[in-house]
Parts: structure tokens; sequence; C-alpha cells
């Protein structure tokens, strides 16, 4: 695996000046770099240049301030090193396709907005050896069969209705299995998890059994590599890496998690792809 | 790390250029990146049309050079230009850019194999800065000749870095 160290370091350094003067120069120095390698070196790291992880992050700091304060939006504009409020209106209405006065009017921050700081975790787990690519499917619908419950501590409520799943399913049920979540748009935090096999004749399977069709359409489909611990860290590289780089949003709510036909419990390991509905932006 | 000292001339230059952070790829999924097109932008035209670059000095000689400015310390932005060296500007074809190397005092460094890929810029300016030297000019050149085997050949391959320099102040 390559050194990512001198890059995360950069990275600390961006996190610590996003209210500050900092030039692409500083962060090269941070990670003990030349310029032309650490720009070269960053990207390969990071896939967004060393500027555009800079703008990313402080348009998602300058956006969160937005609703947490009651400052003007060109006081958050200037605290954020963007020189006037023109520029940052230009860059947030790019970056979030609204403006800075829409955004707080609206006063909700949709969910895998904001672009988190990278974490040395997530660096080490998108350079691992074999770590997949994702790639571009159209999908039929998949018909669901399974039991939902709304999402309180997600581990805990997948482990339950996966235990609950196992008991109610058939003996030889077979078919492949399925974990989504179902966000409710407008209110992050609110979600409903769906532990579920996919049935070619779901109406043989009736209570307490829910059924649930997956929609046709366009889909990426990624290979989680991994404990499936750090799944949150697959996602985190598809919606803040890949999604942007492909040109590509979220189409639907949802995320779902493929299993194959090795359920999430008991002792067999289970293998995990992540399936995300999505559109062009 | 030695390099050769010397003075050379003004250099004449016809080919491309790309300005930008040369890794802001929209396709970052393969190792290509902008330097690598404009190289193959250049090596197509002068596979369809070299012959319309006159007063060429050699034929298996190319340059990249990467000249820097007000928004290379701020953004990571630098002009990176390929080409080849003419002996006199005449009849540039339209579809080509002209870059002219002032006349200047280089440090030649030569790199083989893998110290290619190294941080050789950081290198370079340490050695300048622990031999009393400093850049005098805003670029610096990557000279292609055959000794230069290809991306694919590196542990084969040999590259001279060329530096402008001139004494430091004290």
């Amino acid at each position: 695996m390559r050194d990512l160290l001198p890059i995360y370091r950069a990275i600390e350094l961006i996190e610590a000046r996003l209210r500050g003067e900092i030039s692409v120069t500083e962060m090269a120095a941070a990670a003990g770099y030349s310029l032309f390698h650490f720009i070269r070196a960053f990207d390969q790291a990071v896939y967004h240049t060393p500027y555009d992880y800079l703008m990313r992050r402080r348009l998602s700091e300058a956006a969160r301030d937005l609703l947490r304060s009651d400052q003007r939006v060109v006081d958050i504009a200037l605290d954020y090193r963007f020189g006037s409020h023109e520029t940052f209106s230009r860059a947030f209405k790019r970056f979030f396709g609204m403006q800075p006065v829409q955004w707080r009017d609206r006063g909700v921050i949709p969910r895998r907005a904001l672009t988190p700081p990278l974490s040395l975790a997530c660096l080490e787990h998108i350079h691992q050896p074999g770590f997949p690519r994702p790639e571009i499917i159209e999908m039929g619908p998949r018909h669901l069969v399974g039991l939902m419950s709304p999402v309180t501590d997600q581990p805990e409520t997948a482990a339950q209705l996966w235990r609950s799943l196992g008991r109610a399913l058939p003996p030889q049920a077979g078919g492949s299995y399925f974990g989504v979540t179902a966000y409710l748009d407008g209110q992050p935090g609110e979600a409903f998890y769906l532990a579920a096999v996919e049935m070619p004749a779901p109406d043989k399977y009736s209570l307490p059994l829910a059924r649930q069709t997956l929609p046709e359409g366009k889909y990426i489909r990624m290979a989680h590599c991994g404990a499936l611990e750090t799944l949150p860290l697959t996602l985190d590289f598809l919606y803040h890496i890949w999604l942007p780089k492909a040109r590509l949003r979220p189409a639907l709510p949802m995320e779902i998690i493929a299993y194959g036909d090795a359920p999430p419990w008991g002792d067999r390991g289970a293998s995990a792809a992540v399936l995300l509905p999505v559109e062009l932006k | 790390m030695q390099p050769t000292l010397l003075q050379k001339p003004e250099i004449l230059l016809v080919g491309l250029s790309f300005y930008g952070d040369p890794f802001d790829s929209s396709d970052a999924w393969t190792e290509e990146n902008h330097i690598g097109r404009t190289w193959q932008r250049l090596t197509s035209y002068l596979g369809q049309h070299g012959g319309a670059i006159r007063h060429r000095t050699a034929s298996d000689v190319f340059y990249e050079v990467h000249i820097y400015g007000e928004e290379t310390s701020t953004r990571g932005l630098f002009e990176v230009f390929v080409g080849v060296e003419v002996e006199r500007l005449e009849a540039v074809p339209v579809d080509l850019l002209v870059k002219v190397l002032p006349a200047a005092d280089y440090a030649v460094f030569t790199l083989a194999g893998e110290a290619i890929f190294s941080d050789w810029v950081m290198h370079i300016d340490r050695w300048l800065a622990e031999a009393g030297f400093e850049r005098s000019q805003p670029y610096s050149v990557q000279y292609y000749d055959p000794r230069f085997k290809g991306l694919d050949r590196i542990a084969e391959s040999t590259l001279d870095i060329y530096m402008p320099v001139r004494k430091a102040a004290a």
C-alpha cells in the first residue's frame, strides 16, 4: 500500500485552515513533497485535486454554519475565504444546486450533501489492494420479501431483523439477501431498514413478511472489500468521491446492500455489494 | 544527485499546452492525466502532419516544460507545454503554439529508472539550496531523447531535467 500519511498530514492542515489562508504550496510542505509531486500524489490518493478538496470542505462547513448560526451570508463567505458574497454564492450554487439563502430557508441538510473530512481510515480503506471499482448497471425490478423496522440504532436494528427473518423464512428458502435502508426525504436521521430476501414469486410468502420491489433503473454496484463494519467507508467513497467524479447523483433516498446467497447472520461470512439507484447530475 | 552546469541560448519550441491542474481529471479511474493527453495530442499531430513543422532540430527529441505562475502556489495550477525544438520560426502551423525559452544558465540533472517517478523537484530544490543556487526562471524542462524508452520501460530509461539557475543572492 502506498504511504498515505503524508497526504493525510496535508488533509489535517486543510482542516485546521478551513477559515484561514492556505496555499497548495503549504499543503505540499505539510506532506513533505514538492508541489508538483504533491498534486500528483494527492489526486491519486484522494481523487480530487487539493484545491477542489479544499473548496468542497469549505463549502460544506459554510453550509453547516448557515443553518446553525444566524450570521449574515457575507460574513460566512468571508469567514471561509471566499472573498465576496458573489464568489461564495456562485461556488455554493455549483456545489449544492441552490443559493445560500435558499439553503438557509430550507433549513435541512440533505443526506450525504456535505463532504466530510477524509479520515486516514477511509484513505487506507480505498487504497487497500484489490479495492474494487464501481460499475454502472441497468437493473430490472427485484421483488423482495422481508421484515422492516424504523432504524434507531442501525447495526442493532439490522441484526435483530435478520435474526427474525431467519426464523420467519421457510427452510430452504434460498434466494439472494438484501439489506435496504430507505430514508425519509428531508428528514435526515430517520430511516427504515428492510432485511429481505429476493423471491421470484413473492405471493407465496405473505404475513408477517413485507413485500418491496426495487425499481428498475440505473444503479451503481460496488463490491465491498473488507469487514462489514467498514461498509460506511465504502459508502463514503461512493457518495463523496465516485459519484461526483462520475457526474451522478442518487436517484432515490435509499441504500441497498446485496449479500448474495449468504445471509448476514450465522456462521457463513457474508460478502456484500452496495447498490445505489443513480441518475445523471 | 550531481548536475552538470551549462549555458543554453534561446530555445524555440513548437507544440501544444495545457493550463490547470494536470491531475484534475473527470475520469480519475485511469492513469491518464492531462499531461498524458497533451502528449497524445502532440504525437497524433506529428504522426499526421509532422512534416508541417519546419526547421526541426532533431526528429527524436521532445520537450516537456512546466511553467509556473501566480496560481501555481495558491491553487496548484500551471502550464504544461510539450513540443519539439526548431532552429527558427517560420510558417508555424496554426494549430500549434510557440514557446520561446530565454537564454539561461541551466543545472542539468540526469534521472535514471525509478528516479524518474520520484519527487525529483524536491531533490533538485534541495541541491540548489545547498550548492548556493536558486531558480532563475519560473519553469523547468524535461528533455526526452532516445535514452528515454517509455513509461512502460522506466527501468531502462533516462531523462534529463533542465533547471534554469543563478547564484543565490548572498
